[in-house]
Order: structure tokens, then C-alpha cells, then sequence
């Protein structure tokens, strides 16, 4: 056992410790802890996008970029909009943002996730595999005919269209489960083997 | 108030405690379980190992500290292969945090002779998310004109060859979700369909379902899911690291979920058929 000397383990760790000390009941150490937490994450943001703004922005303008001061002046008006008068200025580079956002996502968005997604469902239905993902599709798909009175068949695609999605969120909810507990191995790891210098 | 009642109503300190033990044991004195390679571990193992030798790579670090634990472990696995084929390497990261995570990866580079700026480069973060993303893809130098360390990228040997997403042999996002940053759905978009780069992603257990669709589409050559895929990758490359020493304390943790699960819906059976026959046969039975 070797217990770590660098402070900023011990701090690490103490956090570690005091975060999960709510598992047992609310307490005043656990709310230091995530006062901390909440200031020091915002901390660290604010001063990496001072940094960002002056690398990306800042430095190459005043070095000569000066179609720079442009997205500088937009970004100063999303700040308008904490003075009533001229808060409709705000508007101006919101517009820009969900334009050019909005642009850019539907320069892949149809190919990637609509095309590309319907032909992956067209398989050569020769194993196994590729009728689940076939029948998948199409039961799943039907589940969400809402437009008319279920039928026969129909009811009984929509019912079996219903077992395929609880058979995907049950994946997702175990993947989602591995996640968590690899977080606490994360912190667990960080406390018995750096901190605490055990195995 | 039998066993059955007893285990529904159990307090559930008892359950975080019996967790707290199942991941320590394990941590503090490894039990050495096996672990067995997936076919989709392996396919993305396969994918970079086919990319040319000295070819450049660009890797984002999408994600926040709470998911450092499957993430690293899954980059680190990844930076020991490609440095055996010397492939260069670019980070990039749309999450304020995610330059500190790619230098943290990026140390092991140095046992394999690997020089800042020649051979890797940390460009740092990007504000903005996707429009941000395609801007780079377009030209790195016009949102990066400086790496993470403040050096100019007209002076890094490495960013001389990188004039678009093009010139990346293979992009990989290590990533935990689009809040905030860059989300997978986003690669897919400005990576692959824009200019033809091939992608894989290293994902959290939670995203891992969500974008399969890609792996099948052909849109993605593979997904590394969690610290499983990283253990896995680990075995693959020889390189033993976390995702390993982490995989017994997983392995524990799930077999006592699955078994409380189990003890859980057992319990919950045994009161609903044993209910009526309380009823008639005492007093209101007991109170729940």
C-alpha cells in the first residue's frame, strides 16, 4: 500500500468520496462537493472559450483576417438580449446559427440517415440475421400505422412489431447499465489504485 | 413479513454496499476472468490494420469526465495499433475537456518514438458542434490556426499534408452523446457521406444500440462499445491496460444486478400468488 502524495489525487479522491456519500443520505459534505463540481466545470469553461476566441478568432483577425470582426460582432449581439431594448438584435445571429446549422446537417442527413438506413434494411434474406432485421423493420414499422382501425394482421404485426422495439430497449437499457458500472469502476480504480496506492 | 416481503422491501443501502464490494474485490485483487473477442471488436481491429502504413488519422474526443473510464481506455488501445504501424495521428475534441483527455492518451506515443507535431498533433477544442465539424473537414487551418499547446499549425510538420478531411486515412469519434458536442450522427454526416473518409466509433455502453444502424448500413466500419470493447481490443493488441484490470469488476457487478433481478421477480411472484390465500385465510393478511 502506497498512498499517493500529489494533491490533486487526494482532491480527486476526497470528491470521489463525497459524491457518493449521498448513496447514504444527504449531507453537507456532498453538497460542497457538487457546488464545486458545478463551478469548477463551469470554470473550465469559460476560460477554454476565452482561449478558443482568441486562437480562432482574436489572434488571426488583429494578424490580419479582418473579415474576422463579422462572426466577432454577431457573437457580441447574442448578448443583446440582456438589454430590453435592443434585445431583437440577438435575433440577427440566431438566425445565422440555425441557417448555416440547419444547411449543414441536410448536406448528409438524407443520404446517411434515410437512404442509407431504408437500403441497409434491403438484405438478401439468406441467414438468420438478416430476417430479423427485415421482419424487425417491417413490424416495427407497422406498430406505428396509425392512421386506420388494426386488423387481423395487422394487430398481430403491430403486437409482434412491439416485441422487436422491447427486445431494442432492453439492449439499450443493458448497455446502459454496463456504462454506469464503468463509471464507478473508473472512480473505484482512481480510489484503491491511485489514491490509496492498493493491489 | 417472510424472505419474499423482506427482499422487496430491502433497504437499498444494502444494495450500494454489496456493489461498492463487488467492484472493489475485483479492483484491488484482480480475479483474471476471461475474456473472449467479439466479431465486431475484431472487425474494427481488421479495418485498422489494413490502413497504409505513415497514413494520417483524425481522432475527436467527444466526451466529458464522467465518461473518461470508457473512453481512454478504448483511445489508448487504439493509439498502441496504430503506432505500431506508425500511422500519424490529429486530435480534435468538441468537448472542453476533450484535449486534456487526448494528451492523457497521446503520452504513450512516446514509447514508440513518436514526436509532437511530426508524427501527432493535439489541435485542441472547437466551439460550435457540427457547422464547426464541416468547416474543418473543409480546411483544418481556418478553425484551428493554433493546436492545443498555442503553437502555430503553419509550423507542425504533420498539418502541412492535411488540407481536408480527405487526407485522413480513417476518422474516429470517441464519443458519449450529442449533448453538448459533436455526436456521432454528426461524423457520419461531414465524415463520411461529405468526403468519403471511412469512420469507426468508440462509444459509451448507452450509445452503443443507437448506432448500430451505421455498422449495418456500411456507413460505419465498426463500433469499440465501453470498457468491454476496450478490453477486448486490449487482448487484441497485447497492450494490457484499465479496460482489462477493469473487465472482473464488471463481470461481478453484472452477475449480482442480474442475480437481485432474479431475487427481485421471484420475490414479487411468490407475494401476488400468496396474496388471495392471505386474505381469506386470515385477517387482511399483513400490511404493505
Amino acid at each position: 500500500m502506497k498512498i499517493s502524495t500529489d494533491i490533486g489525487v487526494w482532491i480527486g479522491a476526497l470528491s470521489a468520496l463525497g459524491i457518493y456519500s449521498v448513496l447514504i443520505k444527504d449531507n453537507p459534505f456532498y453538497t460542497m462537493v457538487e457546488h464545486i463540481f458545478v463551478g469548477a466545470s463551469a470554470g473550465i469553461a469559460v476560460v477554454v472559450g476565452i482561449n478558443t476566441f482568441l486562437n480562432s478568432a482574436w489572434s488571426p483577425m488583429i494578424e490580419g483576417k479582418y473579415l474576422l470582426i463579422i462572426p466577432i460582432l454577431l457573437g457580441i449581439l447574442l448578448y443583446s438580449r440582456y438589454f430590453e431594448d435592443i434585445a431583437w438584435l440577438n435575433r440577427i445571429p440566431l438566425s445565422f446559427l440555425m441557417g448555416t446549422g440547419a444547411g449543414v446537417a441536410m448536406r448528409g442527413a438524407v443520404e446517411s440517415q434515410i437512404v442509407g438506413q431504408i437500403s441497409a434494411t434491403m438484405v438478401k434474406l439468406t441467414t438468420f440475421d438478416s430476417w430479423i432485421i427485415f421482419l424487425g423493420t417491417i413490424f416495427s414499422l407497422s406498430y406505428f400505422f396509425l392512421t386506420f382501425q388494426r386488423g387481423k394482421v395487422t394487430g398481430v404485426t403491430s403486437q409482434l412489431g412491439r416485441y422487436f422495439m422491447m427486445a431494442a430497449f432492453g439492449a439499450a437499457f443493458g448497455n446502459t447499465v454496463m456504462g454506469r458500472i464503468s463509471a464507478a469502476i473508473g472512480r473505484f480504480q482512481f480510489i484503491f489504485l491511485k489514491w490509496l496506492g492498493l493491489g | 413479513m417472510d424472505i419474499f416481503d423482506k427482499l422487496q422491501n430491502l433497504d437499498k443501502r444494502v444494495f450500494y454496499l454489496l456493489m461498492a464490494l463487488a467492484i472493489a474485490i475485483p479492483t484491488i485483487h484482480p480475479i483474471g476472468l476471461p475474456v473472449e473477442i467479439t466479431e465486431s471488436v475484431r472487425e474494427v481491429y481488421e479495418f485498422v490494420e489494413s490502413l497504409p502504413e505513415g497514413s494520417i488519422v483524425v481522432i475527436g474526443f467527444d466526451y466529458e469526465p464522467g465518461d473518461e473510464i470508457d473512453l481512454n481506455p478504448i483511445a489508448q488501445a487504439i493509439f498502441h495499433q496504430l503506432a505500431s504501424k506508425h500511422i500519424r495521428i490529429v486530435t480534435i475534441a468538441s468537448f472542453p475537456a476533450g484535449p486534456t483527455f487526448a494528451d492523457e492518451c497521446l503520452e504513450i506515443l512516446e514509447e514508440y518514438g513518436y514526436e509532437y507535431g511530426v508524427d501527432y498533433v493535439n489541435l485542441g477544442y472547437y466551439a460550435g458542434g457540427e457547422p464547426t465539424l464541416a468547416a474543418f473537414a473543409q480546411n483544418p487551418a481556418t478553425v484551428f490556426p493554433k493546436d492545443w499547446h498555442g503553437n502555430s499549425i503553419s509550423t507542425l510538420p504533420l498539418m502541412q499534408e492535411v488540407k481536408s478531411m480527405k487526407d485522413f486515412s480513417m476518422a474516429m469519434t470517441l464519443n458519449d452523446g450529442p449533448t453538448g458536442g459533436t455526436g456521432t450522427h454528426e461524423w457520419v454526416r461531414q465524415a463520411v457521406m461529405a468526403y468519403g473518409t471511412p469512420l469507426i466509433m468508440g462509444v459509451t455502453g448507452v450509445l452503443a444500440a443507437s448506432n448500430e444502424p451505421y455498422v449495418q448500413s456500411g456507413q460505419c466500419k465498426g463500433i469499440l462499445a465501453g470498457l468491454r470493447a476496450a478490453a477486448e481490443y486490449e487482448k487484441l493488441t497485447g497492450k494490457i491496460g484499465t479496460g482489462t484490470v477493469g473487465m472482473d469488476a464488471q463481470s461481478i457487478a453484472h452477475l449480482l444486478i442480474v442475480g437481485f433481478v432474479l431475487l427481485g421477480n421471484i420475490a414479487m411472484l411468490v407475494s401476488k400468488i400468496k396474496e388471495p390465500k392471505d386474505r381469506s385465510g386470515h385477517a387482511g393478511g399483513e400490511p404493505r
